[in-house]
C-alpha cells in the first residue's frame, strides 16, 4: 500500500457538480437543437410564447454557458484547487451553499427567461434580482477558491500551479464585467433598464460579451486544460515560460477585443480598429495556449489510439486552435463586412463551444468521474461512440453554418448586371433552409451524444455504489 | 516532496502538484516567439495607419485617411460609376422623363423592370405577394383587375401618395337582414345574375343607400376613389358571403369603426426616391399586363 | 525547506495569491480604461455633439428641439397626438413605444433582428440612410443587435401599414410564406396594461427610470404615461414601437454625419 498519507479532500461536492454539469449539457444541447429545429421548420414553435425561437435561444445560451459551463467550471475549480494545494478546501460548507445557490438559480434563470424576464444583453439577460444572486454566488465562489490557495501548506506547496491562475482570471474578471454591464434601474421585480444607452451600452455590452467568451469560456477552460491534459497524458507541461507568457498575454490582451463586435456601427472607428488589430495580434498568445497543450502530449501520441479520454482534450485543442484562428480573421475589418450578423458568426461561436469548451470539459468530467467514484467507466466504448457523435456532430454545424454565413453575406451584397441588388432578403431566408436542416442533425447527433455520455456516467455510478455496499457487507 | 525533484534530467522547474503534475522549462518555440513580437510590431504600425488611439480631445488619424465613411462614399463611387458607364442614358431619362414617357420606350422599359426585381422583392411583396400574386386583404397586382385603374400614371400616383380607400360602415344603418339581402345582391352581380328576382331586395337597398353613388348602379366601381368592381368575379377581399357582409357593415378604412377593414397602402415616393417610384410603377404595370 | 525569496514580480505573484489577484485585476483594466472611459467625455461619440473646426456643433438638428411642445397629448376628440412630426429629431419614446419595447425585449425580438444600418451601399439600398449614434440616445438598452435572421429594423417604420404588421406578427407566414419567423398570436389578446402574472405594468416609474438616467421627459409626461397606454393590446404597442424606428430623424444623403 501507498505509505504517504493522502490528503482528504471534500470530493462529495466535486461530485455534485459534476453531474449537475452534465445533466445540463444534456438540457442544454437538447436546447439548442430544439432551437436549430425551430429555424428549419418554423411550425415547431407551435404558437407557444415559452418556447418561441426568440426566447429558447436565450434559454439555450443561460443552459450552455451557466449551467453547463459554470458547473463544469466549479467541479473542475474544486477538484484542481484541493489537489494542486494539497489541501481540502477552505470551506466546504460554503460550497456546498454555493452549489445549492447556484442550482436554484439556473432553475430561476430557465423559469424567468421562458416567461420573457430579460434585460436583453446578450449573455447577460438575467432579470436584475436574478443578477445579483449571481454576483452572490460567483463572489462566494471566488472567496471560497481563493482562501483555499492562501491557506495552502507553502512549505509543501510554495507555487501556484498554472491552472490556478487561469481560474483567477475567470474570477476576477467576470465580477468586474458582470457588475458593470448589469448597471441597471429596477422598475419592477421583472423588469429593469439598463443605466447605460446607445453607444456607450454598445461599448459595455460587447466589452462584457467578448469577456464572456474570453474569460467565462476561455481562461477558465484554459484551467481545465492545464490540469487534465499533463494528468490524462501523463507527461509534464511542455513549457513553463510559455505558460507565464500565453497567461498574461491573455489577461491583458483580451479585454481590449470587444469592439469588434461593433465594427462599422456607430462606434466610433477608433475604437473598432483598436478591437480589431488587438483581436488579429491574439492568435499568437492563443496558439501559445493550444501549442502548450499539444506539446504536452507530444511522445504519448500513440496513446490516443486507445485513450478515448485523451482524443477529446485534443480535439478540444484542436478546435480551440481553429476558433482562436477564426475569430482574429473574422475581427479584420474586411471580413466582418461579411461575416458581421450571418451565421458565420454562430457557425465560428459552435466551433468554440462545441469544439473547445464542450469537448475539454467532456474529457475532464469523464477523467474525474473515474477519479472521484474510485472506478473504471462502465463502458470504454461508449466514450468512443460518443467522441464521434461529438465529433461528426460539431462538423456538421459548423460546415452548415460556414456555407450559410458566407452564402448570406454574399447574397446580401450582391449586385447583378444591371448594378441593382441581385437578391431578396426573403430569398436569403429561403436560401438557408438546407443548412439549417444540416445544423439541426449535426445538433441531434452532438445532444444524442450527451444523453450517451449521461447514461454512462450514472451507469458508472451506480457500479461504483454497487461494489461499495458490496465491500461494506463483505 | 517538492524540493526534491524525482526527474532531476528531465529539465523541469522542479516544481511538483498533485503527486506527478511536472512542468519542462523549454522555451517556447522560435517561431512563436518570433511570431509573437511580429503582433506587437503589426499593432504598431496598424495603429499608425487606422484611427485607433483616443486622446483627450479626438483620437489618432491615421495616416491611410481611412475612415468608415471615406469607404462607404468610395463603394458607392465605384457602384455609380459603373452604372453610369453603361446605363447613364438609362438613368438620365428614368430621372428626367414621366411614367408615360418611359412606357413609351420599350429598352427603357426592359431595363426598368429589370432594375425593380429586389426592390420589389424588399418593400412591396410584403403585402403583395411574391411577384404580385396578391395576399389575403392585399390586392394581386398581377392581373388586369384594378381599384385605382391599371394605367401607369395612375400607379405611378398610388405609389407616390399611398392609397386610403374609404368606403362607409353600414352596420349602423342597415338591420343585418337588409345586409344579408345586398351581400345576396352583390355576390350575384359577380355571378352576371344581377337581375335575378331573387336578389331584389338587396337590389333595392343597393340602389337607394349609395352603394350605387360609389360602385355605379351596374356594379362597375369607380376608380378614382377605389371603389372596387362589384360586377366581376375578381374579389378585393373576399367573395365569401360572411366575408361580404362584414365588409358592408363594417366598411373599409371607415373612421371610428373598430373592425372596419383596413386597407393602407403606404406612400413610397418619401422612403425610395422619385426614380425609384417610377422604375417600380412600370414594372408593377408590366406585372399587370398594363391595361 | 523555507520558503524562497521570490526571484522576481513573476514568483512573487506565484507565491502570494493575493499579489496574483492583483496584478490580474490591473492587467485588466487597462483595456477598459483606455476603450471605453473616452466615450463618455469625447465630443464625437454622438453625432449631434460633434463638433466641426470652428468648434460649432455639426448636426444638432438631430435631436428634438422640444421647446414647450408636448411629446404626447389627448386631443378633443380623444385621440393621442403629438406635437412631434416625423423627422422633427430624436425624441424620447411615447408610453405606448415603450411599452412596446418592453414586449419587443421579451420577445427576444433583437436576437433575430439588428436595429444597425452600416454604411454600406448594399445596406443603404436595402434598408435605407447608415444608423446613427444619436438615433438610439434614449435607448436604454440599445437594441443594435448582432444577428439577422430577420431584416434590419431600424427604419421600418412607415414601411408597412398596422394592419400589415398585425397580419404578420400573428402568423408572419400568410404574408411572406419562406418566413422562418414565430407566430406571436397572443400579442393581440393580451392589454398593454398588465405586466408579468397580471401585476401593473407601471409606466410611470418607467418613465421616471429613464428620466434619472438622463432622457428628457417632463413631469406632464410621467403624469400621464398610466393614462396613455389605456385600452390597448400588447399588439398595438409594438406596432406602435415598429412604426416609430428610423423615423425620427430625416437624413440627408449628402451630409456626412460622422467624420
Ligand atoms: C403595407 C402593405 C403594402 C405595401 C408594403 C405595399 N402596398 Fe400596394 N397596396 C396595399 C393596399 C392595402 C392597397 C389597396 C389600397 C386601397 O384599397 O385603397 C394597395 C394598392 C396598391 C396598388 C393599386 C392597386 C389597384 O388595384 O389599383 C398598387 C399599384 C400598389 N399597391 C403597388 C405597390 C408597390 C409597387 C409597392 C412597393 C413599393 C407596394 N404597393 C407596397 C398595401 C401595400
Ligand atoms: C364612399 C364610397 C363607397 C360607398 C358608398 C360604398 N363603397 Fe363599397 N367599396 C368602396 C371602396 C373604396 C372599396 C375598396 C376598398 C379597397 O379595396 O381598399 C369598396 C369595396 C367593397 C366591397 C369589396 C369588394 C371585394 O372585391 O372584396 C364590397 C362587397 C362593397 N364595397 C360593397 C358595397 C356596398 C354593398 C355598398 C353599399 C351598402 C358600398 N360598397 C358602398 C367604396 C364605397
Ligand atoms: C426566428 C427569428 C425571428 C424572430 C424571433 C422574429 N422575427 Fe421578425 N422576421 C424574421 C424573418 C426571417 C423575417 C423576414 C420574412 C418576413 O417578413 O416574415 C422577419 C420580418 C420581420 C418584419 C418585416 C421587416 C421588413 O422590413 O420586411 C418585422 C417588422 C418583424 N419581423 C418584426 C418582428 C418582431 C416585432 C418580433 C418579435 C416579437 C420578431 N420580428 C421576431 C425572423 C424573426
Ligand atoms: C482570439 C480569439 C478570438 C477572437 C479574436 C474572436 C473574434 C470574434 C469575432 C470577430 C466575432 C464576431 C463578432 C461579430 O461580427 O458580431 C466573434 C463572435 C463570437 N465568438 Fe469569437 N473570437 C475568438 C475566440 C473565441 C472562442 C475561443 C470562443 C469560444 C466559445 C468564441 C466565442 C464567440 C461567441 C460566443 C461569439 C458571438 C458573439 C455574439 O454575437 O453573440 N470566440 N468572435
Ligand atoms: C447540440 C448542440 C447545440 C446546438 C444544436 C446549438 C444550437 C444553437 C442555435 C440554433 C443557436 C442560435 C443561432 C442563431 O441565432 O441563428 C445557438 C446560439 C448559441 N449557442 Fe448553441 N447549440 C449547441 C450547443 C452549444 C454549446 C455547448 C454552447 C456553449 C458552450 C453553445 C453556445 C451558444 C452561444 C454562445 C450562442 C449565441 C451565438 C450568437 O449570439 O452569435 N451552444 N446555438
Ligand atoms: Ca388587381
Ligand atoms: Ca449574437
Ligand atoms: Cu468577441
Amino acid at each position: 500500500m501507498d505509505t504517504v498519507v493522502k490528503p482528504q479532500y471534500n470530493d462529495g461536492v466535486v461530485k455534485a457538480f459534476t453531474l449537475a454539469a452534465i445533466v445540463f449539457l444534456v438540457l442544454g444541447t437538447f436546447f439548442g437543437t430544439y432551437a436549430a429545429s425551430e429555424l428549419a421548420w418554423p411550425f415547431l414553435n407551435f404558437d407557444t410564447a415559452e418556447i418561441t425561437f426568440g426566447r429558447l435561444r436565450v434559454i439555450h445560451t443561460n443552459t450552455v454557458i451557466y449551467a453547463f459551463g459554470g458547473n463544469v467550471l466549479m467541479a473542475t475549480a474544486f477538484y484542481i484547487v484541493q489537489r494542486t494545494n494539497g489541501r481540502p478546501l477552505y470551506s466546504n460548507k460554503l460550497a456546498w451553499v454555493q452549489f445549492f445557490a447556484f442550482q436554484i438559480g439556473l432553475l430561476l434563470a430557465v423559469i424567468s427567461l421562458a416567461l420573457g424576464m430579460s434585460q436583453v444583453k446578450e449573455y447577460h439577460e438575467l432579470e436584475w434580482p436574478l443578477d445579483i444572486a449571481v454576483a452572490i454566488v460567483w463572489l462566494l465562489f471566488t472567496f471560497n477558491f481563493t482562501m483555499t490557495i492562501a491557506e495552502r501548506d507553502k512549505q509543501k506547496v510554495p507555487h501556484i500551479y498554472v491552472a490556478n491562475w487561469f481560474f483567477f482570471g475567470l474570477l476576477i474578471m467576470v465580477t468586474y464585467l458582470w457588475v458593470l454591464n448589469g448597471l441597471s434601474v429596477p422598475v419592477s421585480l421583472f423588469r429593469s433598464y439598463s443605466m447605460f444607452s446607445g453607444v456607450q451600452d454598445a461599448m459595455i455590452q460587447w466589452w462584457w460579451g467578448h469577456n464572456a467568451v474570453g474569460f467565462f469560456l476561455t481562461a477558465g477552460f484554459l484551467g481545465i486544460m492545464y490540469y487534465f491534459v499533463p494528468k490524462q497524458a501523463q507527461r509534464p507541461i511542455y513549457s513553463y515560460r510559455l505558460s507565464v507568457v500565453h497567461f498574461w498575454a491573455l489577461m491583458f490582451g483580451y479585454v481590449w477585443l470587444g469592439a469588434h463586435h461593433l465594427q462599422y456601427t456607430a462606434l466610433p472607428d477608433w475604437v473598432g480598429s483598436l478591437g480589431a488589430v488587438i483581436s488579429l495580434a491574439m492568435i499568437i498568445p492563443s496558439w501559445g495556449g493550444a501549442l502548450n497543450g499539444m506539446l504536452t502530449l507530444s511522445g504519448a501520441w500513440d496513446r490516443l489510439r486507445t485513450d478515448y479520454i485523451l482524443r477529446f482534450l485534443i480535439m478540444s485543442l484542436a478546435f480551440y486552435a481553429m476558433s482562436t484562428f477564426e475569430g482574429p480573421v473574422m475581427a479584420a475589418k474586411s471580413v466582418n463586412a461579411l461575416s458581421h450578423y450571418t451565421d458565420w458568426t454562430v457557425g465560428h461561436v459552435h466551433s468554440g463551444a462545441l469544439g473547445w469548451v464542450a469537448m475539454v470539459s467532456i474529457g475532464a468530467v469523464y477523467h474525474m468521474t473515474m477519479k472521484l467514484w474510485k472506478t473504471e467507466m462502465y463502458s470504454m466504448s461508449l466514450i468512443n461512440f460518443h467522441f464521434w457523435l461529438a465529433t461528426i456532430g460539431t462538423v456538421f454545424y459548423i460546415v452548415a453554418m460556414w456555407v450559410s454565413g458566407i452564402m448570406q453575406g454574399l447574397m446580401w451584397r450582391a449586385y447583378d448586371d444591371y448594378g441593382t441588388l441581385a437578391y431578396t432578403f426573403a430569398e436569403s431566408v429561403a436560401a438557408m433552409h438546407p443548412y439549417y436542416v444540416m445544423r439541426a442533425i449535426g445538433g441531434m447527433l452532438f445532444a444524442t451524444g450527451a444523453a450517451v455520455m449521461l447514461f454512462n456516467m450514472v451507469m458508472t455510478i451506480r457500479m461504483a455504489n454497487a461494489r461499495q455496499t458490496q465491500l461494506a457487507h463483505a | 516532496m517538492a524540493h526534491e525533484n524525482p526527474w532531476p534530467n528531465e529539465g523541469n522547474t522542479g516544481h511538483i502538484w498533485d503527486e506527478d503534475i511536472r512542468e519542462l522549462d523549454y522555451p517556447p518555440p522560435l517561431w512563436w516567439m518570433l511570431a509573437f513580437y511580429a503582433g506587437f510590431v503589426m499593432i504598431v504600425f496598424y495603429a499608425l495607419y487606422y484611427p485607433t488611439v483616443p486622446t483627450p480631445t479626438g483620437h489618432t488619424k491615421g495616416l491611410a485617411g481611412w475612415t468608415a465613411m471615406t469607404e462607404y462614399k468610395d463603394d458607392f463611387e465605384i457602384l455609380n460609376k459603373w452604372r453610369a458607364e453603361k446605363f447613364a442614358a438609362q438613368e438620365q431619362a428614368l430621372a428626367e422623363k414621366t411614367v408615360e414617357e418611359i412606357l413609351a420606350d420599350k429598352s427603357l422599359v426592359d431595363y426598368a423592370v429589370a432594375t425593380s426585381r429586389a426592390t420589389f422583392g424588399d418593400y412591396c411583396a410584403a403585402c403583395h405577394g411574391a411577384g404580385g400574386a396578391g395576399n389575403v386583404g392585399y390586392p394581386i397586382l398581377a392581373d388586369d383587375d384594378w381599384l385605382y385603374g391599371g394605367d401607369v400614371n395612375t400607379i405611378y400616383q398610388t405609389l407616390v401618395m399611398g392609397r386610403n380607400g374609404n368606403m362607409p360602415a353600414y352596420g349602423a344603418m342597415l338591420s343585418s337582414e337588409q345586409i344579408g339581402n345586398v351581400a345576396d345582391f352583390v355576390i350575384a352581380m359577380s355571378q352576371g345574375k344581377a337581375e335575378a328576382e331573387a336578389v331584389a331586395a338587396g337590389r333595392e337597398v343597393y340602389n337607394s343607400i349609395g352603394c350605387a353613388g360609389c360602385h355605379m348602379p351596374d356594379g362597375s366601381g369607380m376608380p378614382v376613389l377605389g371603389a372596387a368592381r362589384l360586377n366581376d368575379k375578381v374579389w378585393r377581399f373576399s367573395g365569401d358571403r360572411a366575408e361580404v357582409m362584414k365588409t358592408i357593415a363594417k366598411g373599409v378604412n371607415a373612421t371610428g369603426e373598430k373592425n372596419t377593414r383596413y386597407a393602407v397602402m403606404p406612400a413610397f415616393q418619401g422612403r425610395l426616391g422619385d426614380k425609384e417610384v417610377k422604375r417600380l410603377s412600370i414594372y408593377v404595370h408590366s406585372l399587370g399586363g398594363g391595361k | 525547506m523555507a520558503v524562497q525569496k521570490p526571484k522576481n514580480l513573476q514568483e512573487w505573484m506565484e507565491q502570494n495569491v493575493f499579489a496574483l489577484m492583483f496584478g490580474t485585476a490591473l492587467a485588466v483594466s487597462v483595456a477598459t480604461i483606455v476603450e471605453i472611459v473616452p466615450l463618455f467625455y469625447l465630443d464625437d461619440t454622438y453625432e449631434h455633439t460633434a463638433k466641426d473646426e470652428s468648434g460649432n456643433l455639426k448636426s444638432p438638428e438631430l435631436l428634438w428641439n422640444r421647446g414647450d411642445k408636448r411629446l404626447f397629448y389627448k386631443d378633443e376628440s380623444g385621440n393621442w397626438v403629438s406635437d412631434w412630426k416625423a423627422g422633427d429629431g430624436v425624441r424620447p419614446f411615447t408610453p405606448l413605444e415603450l411599452a412596446g419595447k418592453d414586449i419587443f425585449m421579451r420577445e427576444h425580438c433583437m436576437y433575430c433582428h439588428s436595429q444597425m444600418i452600416r454604411p454600406f451601399r448594399d445596406e443603404r439600398e436595402r434598408y435605407g440612410h447608415y444608423s446613427l449614434g444619436t438615433e438610439s440616445i434614449y435607448d436604454h438598452p440599445f437594441q443594435w443587435g448582432s444577428k439577422r435572421t430577420g431584416p434590419d429594423l431600424a427604419r421600418v417604420g412607415g414601411k408597412y401599414s398596422n394592419e400589415w404588421h398585425f397580419m404578420h406578427l400573428k402568423r408572419p407566414q400568410d404574408l411572406v410564406p419562406e418566413s422562418v419567423m414565430p407566430a406571436y398570436p397572443w400579442l393581440a389578446e393580451n392589454s398593454i396594461e398588465n405586466d408579468f402574472f397580471n401585476t401593473k405594468r407601471d409606466m410611470k416609474a418607467r418613465l421616471e427610470a429613464m428620466r434619472l438616467m438622463g432622457v428628457p421627459y417632463t413631469q406632464e409626461d410621467i403624469d400621464n404615461a398610466d393614462e396613455a397606454i389605456k385600452g390597448y393590446t400588447e399588439m398595438d404597442a409594438v406596432i406602435a414601437y415598429m412604426q416609430v424606428l428610423g423615423t425620427m430623424v430625416k437624413l440627408d444623403d449628402n451630409k456626412v454625419y460622422r467624420e
